[in-house]
């Protein structure tokens, strides 16, 4: 009897003692991908500027990319952003604002807080076509929005 | 394998009930014992026992960090039990980087089947079922992971938070002196469900625990007060 008392003991205590991982996965870094406006494939776009409206400094400043990372307004809802670039000999200046909900997710007291970027939709763009491939910002996530160019 | 261990936990806080049942029926003599009418039972109630969770009036004096207490009732229908319990939390919790504040009220109500049908002193070793809610604030202030983030921090907060659940109980309510029964319950929480809530996904759920957590334990040593409507019970 004594036996399965002390067998049940160490069971409890490993029954209680579930440690949580510390799965920190968030970020504030919107991906973003070019392709083509009539195959849909991956496209490189020579941008004179890339900027983001509130912030100073130009994020990307004459670039040939085909993907690039814009960090979002972290205490915003909203982030706009404005392409420059040039389209059969003419400049132009495409603006994409991109909408979000914040969400604070405490994970353990050891981990920390930390903060969530979901239900990413594009409300207003001058981009003819778009289209939002993770609704959520993750470390884990390679492409958020797609931009047909 | 982890719902493994917390069945077998469950199980384990209500076997050794048992046993000491058995051992009880086998050493007393049966001095008073009330003979069971098989063929009519009486599910009138017979009385009402008021009492408190003495573990978290403990837990709110020595630990800084929780605040709270639990008032409870039941009623007996037979070997049937008809419970309410109703309590407030608050926690304040120094996280990784910053700090998680939490408060609410929440109620459990439920039902427990007695299995010492027997006993002259209304004894209980039982099991029982609760569904739990609760109504909560949180708040939580911390320094992002973000590169260029605010040096000041961030700050989320959700008022009227709802969350919900369900329980296993198993416990002992054991007569210590005159209209006094003291008794522990056994909680097995499962299927915590949350709603209303915005800017902070739920982390500490007032009377349930940790949200992430979708199997949770919960323990409370508590002291009751025996209301009987019959002048038999109120002298003993």
């Amino acid at each position: 009897m004594r036996a399965v008392l002390f067998i049940l003991m160490v069971l409890i205590f490993f029954g209680c003692y579930e440690q949580t991982d510390c799965l920190i996965n968030n970020t504030n870094i919107l991906k973003i991908a070019f392709k083509g406006k009539t195959l849909g494939k991956d496209t490189t776009v020579t941008f004179i500027s890339i900027r983001e409206l509130k912030t100073k400094g130009n994020l990307y400043t004459n670039a040939a990319v085909s993907t690039v990372q814009i960090p979002l307004q972290i205490r915003d809802s909203i982030t706009t952003v404005i392409f420059d670039y040039t389209e059969k000999s003419k400049l132009v200046s495409d603006t994409l604002i991109v909408s979000y909900r914040n969400q604070t997710r405490v994970i353990a007291t050891d981990c920390g807080a930390y903060l969530y970027h979901l239900d990413l939709a594009v409300p207003k763009t001058n981009f003819e076509r778009t289209r939002v491939t993770s609704s959520v910002l993750l470390t884990t996530v390679t492409k958020n929005l797609e931009i047909f160019l | 394998m982890k719902y493994f261990y917390s069945i077998l936990l469950f199980f384990s806080f209500v076997i050794p009930a048992f046993s000491q049942e058995k051992e009880a029926e086998k050493q007393e003599a049966p001095v008073e014992v009330r003979k069971i009418d098989t063929v009519k039972v009486n599910y009138t109630p017979t009385g009402i026992r008021l009492g408190t969770d003495l573990l978290s009036i403990i837990l709110s004096q020595v630990d800084e960090k929780f605040n709270g207490w639990e008032v409870n009732a039941d009623v007996d229908f037979y070997r049937y039990y008809l419970t309410v319990d109703y309590g407030y939390w608050a926690k304040q919790l120094v996280i990784d980087n910053g700090n998680f504040e939490n408060s609410g009220n929440y109620f459990r109500v439920g039902a427990d089947v007695n299995f010492l049908l027997k006993d002259p002193d209304r004894n209980m070793v039982f099991l029982g079922y609760r569904y739990g809610q609760s109504t909560f604030d949180q708040s939580s202030t911390y320094l992002p992971n973000f590169v260029l983030a605010p040096p000041n921090g961030l700050s989320a907060s959700d008022n009227n938070v709802k969350a919900h659940w369900m329980e296993l109980t198993g416990g002992l309510r054991v007569k210590i002196w005159k209209m006094i029964w003291v008794g522990y319950t056994a909680r097995f929480k499962f299927a915590p469900r949350a709603s209303g809530y915005s800017e902070m996904s739920p982390f500490d759920i007032p009377g349930y625990g940790i949200f992430e957590k979708k199997i949770y334990w919960g323990f409370n040593y508590q002291v009751f007060y025996r209301i009987g409507w019959k002048a038999s019970d109120q002298k003993k």
